[in-house]
C-alpha cells in the first residue's frame, strides 16, 4: 500500500503541468449556445493537437491510453491549472465515445471516434424522458421498423447541449411487449435529420443548458444501431466498464480550490455586526470541516481507483463516492452563500463559473443528475450492503 | 500508488482479529467480572503490538504506521478495553525522550500506560482538573496533546463512574506526580496518536454498520425483513458511506505520515475529526435500527456509543484539531 509516484509518473506530472499552465484558456467560457460550442471544441482541438485528447481511451482508437495513475495526475493537474469543465465535448469523450469503443462496428468507430477526439463533432445524450427519469428503463420514445430504417416518435428531456450537438446517443423502445429492459435499442441519431425539434430549457442559474428534444417520425438507418436490436440496455450499461473513477480527481481538486477560495473569502469579510467572520468559532469550524471533507474526498477517490483497478467492471462502490461528493459540493456552496450574507443576493460575475450565487444554484443539480442521491442510496443498500429488495 | 492492503497486511488483520476474538471474554462478562486487562496487555506486548511501527533497533517489529493502523482498526472494531493505545504512545514518548529503559519495559509488557487528560476548570475551583483513563493497573500515564508529550508516574487515583463501563476513569492530581520522560517534539507522536484513534473509530464505524446490516436483513416485521424498507436502507447506505470515508481517510493519513508527505499533518487532523463523526453517527444509527433492544444493557450496541465518547476526549479532544485545520497551509500548495 503506498501513495508513491514513480519517477516516470513525476516526469509526466511536470510535463502536463507545464503544458496545462501554458495552454489552459484564460478567456472566460461562454455559458450557452454556438459560441460556447466553438469555445469548447477549440479547447478540445488544442488538447488533441498536443496529444492530450482521450486520455483514458485505448491508443488503437486514437486515445492516449494512460495508466490509471497517470490519468489521476492529468485530472489533478488539469484542475490545478484552472482547466474548464469538459463542457459540450463531455458526452462524446466520456460516454458516447466509450460506448462506441465497447460495442460499435468498426466503421462507426473509424468515423466517429476521431471526430470526437478532435473536437469536430459534439454529442448529446437522448436518454431521460418526462416519464422516465430515475426509472430510465420505462422509456417510451418509440421506434418502429420500416424496411432498413427506424421511424422514431417521442420526446427526450434533460438533454445537455442538444442545441449545439451533431450526433446523439439515443435510447428508443423497439419492443413494448416483453419486459421493459428487453425492448430498448441504442442508436446513433443524426441531429440534423428532419423531424427533430430542440427546445432549450432555462435553468435556475439563468442559463439554457438542458433541452427538450421532440421526434416526429424521424428516420434513422438501422445501420446506426449499436449492438443488437433490443439489446440497447446492455449497450448503455457498457460505459460502466470504462469509468474507473479517475475523472473524480478533477472534480475534487476543483472543489478543493473552491474551499480554499471560501477560506480566503472568510478572511476578508465581516458580518453585518462588523465582527470579522474568522473571529467566529462556528464559521471557522464549518470551513475547517469542509477542508477536512475535501481531504476525505481525495482519499476516497484514491481508494475507489485502487479498487476499480483490480476488476474488469467497476463495482457499485462508486455510488458511495458520487453520493458523498454531490452533497459535499452543495455544502461548500451553501457555506459560500452564508459567508456572503446579504451580499449573496446580488448576482455576481458575468459567467456562471465565476459567480458564487450562480454556482450555488447550479449545484442543486448535483444530487439529481447522473443518478439522484436517493437512487445512489438504493444502489449502496442493495448492491454494496446486500439488503433485501 | 495503491490504497489497498497487500497480502501480508491482510494476514496481519486476520490474525489480530483472531487473537481478539479468542482471548477476550464477552463484554457483558467483562463488566460482570470486573475483568483485568493486565494479562491481556502482556499478551499484546508478546505479539509485538506496542512496537509494530518501532524500528527493530529500538526493540520494535520494524513495520510501519500503516500496519499499526490496521491493527488498531481491529482493536476498535472489537471495542477492546484497556490502555492499548496509551501504552503504545507511551513507548514512543520514551523513545523520543531517549529513555530506552522505560521504552523497553513498555514494549516488553512490564509497564503499562494510561491516558491523562485535562478537564475544564469549574466556577467553584480554578485548580487544574484532570481525568485519567485506564490507569488503575498502569505504572505510568501519558499526557499527549497540542504542544505536549510526556510520561508521568500514575498519581493517586480517585475512581469515578464512567459512561463507558469498560473504561476505568479517575480524578487525579497529575501536576503533583513525578515526570518520567518528555518528548522534545510532541507533534509527530500526536499525529501518530490521531491516526491510531482514527483507526479505532473506523473500526467502530464499520462494526456498527455491519451489526445494523445484519439485523436489517434478519429482523422481520409486517411480513418482511425490515431492511427492505427504504428509510432503513437509506440510513444503512449513509452508514456505509461514513465507514468508507473513515477508512479511506485514515489510510490516507497513515500513508502520508509514513511517506513524509508535507500535507500529512492536515490529513491527520482531518482523520481525527471526521472519524469521530462517522463513528458517532453510525453507533447512534445502530442503536436506532435495533429498536428497543438497542437501548438495553444486554445488547452490545451501547458499548460502541460509549467507547466513541471516550475516544472523543483523548489527546486533547476533537475541538482543538478541528480549529487548527483552519490554520494549516492550503492542501493545494506544492
Amino acid at each position: 500500500m503506498d501513495l508513491q509516484y514513480s519517477a516516470a509518473d513525476e516526469d509526466f506530472r511536470d510535463e502536463v503541468r507545464t503544458w496545462l499552465t501554458e495552454n489552459v484558456p484564460r478567456d472566460p467560457r461562454p455559458d450557452e449556445g454556438p459560441i460556447m460550442r466553438e469555445w469548447d471544441t477549440a479547447w478540445q482541438r488544442r488538447q488533441y493537437e498536443a496529444g492530450y485528447a482521450g486520455i483514458s481511451w485505448p491508443t488503437e482508437y486514437g486515445g492516449k491510453g494512460l495508466s490509471l495513475v497517470q490519468q489521476l495526475i492529468w485530472y489533478e493537474e488539469y484542475a490545478r491549472a484552472g482547466g474548464p469543465y469538459a463542457g459540450c465535448c463531455f458526452v462524446g469523450l466520456a460516454h458516447a465515445g466509450p460506448t462506441l469503443i465497447a460495442r460499435a462496428d468498426e466503421d462507426h468507430k473509424r468515423f466517429h471516434l476521431p471526430r470526437i477526439l478532435q473536437g469536430d463533432d459534439v454529442w448529446c445524450q437522448g436518454f431521460s424522458e418526462p416519464e422516465a427519469g430515475s426509472d430510465l428503463a420505462s422509456l417510451r420514445t418509440r421506434a418502429d421498423v420500416d424496411g432498413d430504417e427506424l421511424v422514431v416518435t417521442g420526446q427526450k428531456i434533460w438533454t445537455s447541449y442538444a442545441d449545439v450537438a451533431r450526433w446523439q446517443e439515443l435510447l428508443v423502445r423497439t419492443d413494448a411487449t416483453g419486459s421493459k429492459h428487453s425492448g430498448i435499442t441504442w442508436v446513433i441519431c443524426d441531429m440534423t435529420a428532419p423531424g427533430i425539434e430542440v427546445r432549450p430549457i432555462k435553468m435556475l442559474t439563468g442559463v439554457e443548458h438542458f433541452c427538450e428534444v421532440f421526434y416526429d417520425e424521424v428516420r434513422i438507418p438501422r445501420s446506426q444501431i449499436v449492438g443488437a436490436m433490443n439489446d440497447g440496455w446492455s449497450v448503455a450499461m457498457s460505459t460502466l466498464g470504462f469509468e474507473r473513477g479517475t475523472a473524480f480527481m478533477q472534480a475534487q481538486t476543483e472543489l478543493s480550490r473552491t474551499v480554499e477560495r471560501l477560506i480566503e473569502l472568510a478572511r476578508t469579510r465581516r458580518a453585518r455586526s462588523g465582527a470579522h467572520l474568522v473571529d467566529s468559532d462556528e464559521i471557522v469550524s464549518r470551513l475547517a470541516t469542509l477542508r477536512a471533507e475535501v481531504v476525505a474526498m481525495r482519499a476516497m477517490t484514491y481508494a475507489g481507483v485502487s479498487r476499480s483497478a483490480r476488476v474488469a467492471v467497476p463495482g457499485p462502490e462508486g455510488s458511495m463516492i458520487k453520493l458523498y461528493f454531490a452533497e459535499l459540493q452543495q455544502r461548500a456552496y451553501q457555506c459560500g452563500i452564508e459567508l456572503l450574507g446579504i451580499d449573496s443576493l446580488e448576482v455576481d460575475g458575468t459567467y456562471v463559473r465565476d459567480s458564487w450565487v450562480r454556482m450555488y444554484l447550479y449545484f442543486y443539480a448535483a444530487t439529481i443528475g447522473a443518478g439522484t442521491s436517493e437512487v445512489q442510496r438504493n444502489i449502496i443498500a442493495d448492491r454494496v450492503l446486500g439488503l433485501p429488495r | 500508488m495503491d490504497f489497498l492492503p497487500d497480502d501480508d497486511q491482510v494476514a496481519l488483520v486476520r490474525s489480530s482479529a483472531d487473537v481478539l476474538a479468542k482471548e477476550l471474554p464477552s463484554r457483558r462478562d467483562m463488566v460482570a467480572s470486573g475483568w483485568s486487562s493486565r494479562a491481556f496487555l502482556r499478551q499484546c506486548a508478546a505479539l509485538g503490538w506496542f512496537g509494530l511501527g518501532v524500528a527493530e533497533a529500538n526493540g520494535g517489529v520494524g513495520a510501519t504506521l500503516v500496519e499499526e493502523a490496521l491493527l488498531f482498526r481491529e482493536i476498535g472494531r472489537a471495542v477492546v478495553p484497556g490502555p492499548l493505545l496509551p501504552t503504545l504512545l507511551g513507548a514512543r514518548v520514551a523513545l523520543a525522550a531517549g529513555d530506552t529503559t522505560t521504552a523497553t519495559a513498555i514494549l516488553g509488557g512490564d509497564v503499562v500506560v494510561g491516558f491523562a487528560e485535562r478537564a475544564p476548570a469549574t466556577a467553584e475551583d480554578a485548580a487544574e482538573r484532570w481525568r485519567v483513563f485506564d490507569a488503575s493497573e498502569a505504572e505510568l500515564v501519558v499526557v499527549l496533546g497540542p504542544g505536549e508529550a510526556r510520561l508521568v508516574r500514575t498519581p493517586e487515583l480517585r475512581p469515578q463512574p464512567c459512561m463507558d463501563e469498560l473504561t476505568s476513569m479517575a480524578a487525579a492530581d497529575v501536576a503533583a506526580t513525578g515526570e518520567v520522560a518528555v518528548a522534545p517534539s510532541p507533534e509527530p507522536i500526536l499525529h501518530l496518536g490521531y491516526v491510531l484513534v482514527a483507526a479505532m473509530l473506523t473500526g467502530i464505524a464499520e462494526a456498527t454498520r455491519d451489526m445494523s446490516v445484519a439485523y436489517l436483513k434478519d429482523r422481520q416485521q409486517f411480513g418482511r425483513p425490515i431492511g427492505s424498507f427504504q428509510a432503513l436502507k437509506h440510513q444503512a447506505a449513509d452508514m456505509a458511506v461514513e465507514a468508507e470515508m473513515a477508512l479511506s481517510l485514515t489510510t490516507y493519513a497513515a500513508l502520508g505520515l509514513v511517506e513524509g508527505d508535507r500535507h500529512a499533518p492536515l490529513s491527520c487532523l482531518a482523520a481525527r475529526v471526521l472519524t469521530h463523526r462517522a463513528a458517532l453517527a453510525n453507533a447512534r444509527a445502530n442503536v436506532q435500527h435495533h429498536g428497543a433492544m438497542g437501548t438495553t444493557f444486554e445488547h452490545d450496541a451501547h458499548f460502541y456509543v460509549k467507547r466513541t465518547h471516550v475516544l472523543a476526549h483523548l489527546m486533547g479532544g476533537v475541538r482543538a484539531p478541528l480549529l487548527s485545520i483552519f490554520e494549516q497551509p492550503s492542501p493545494l500548495e506544492t
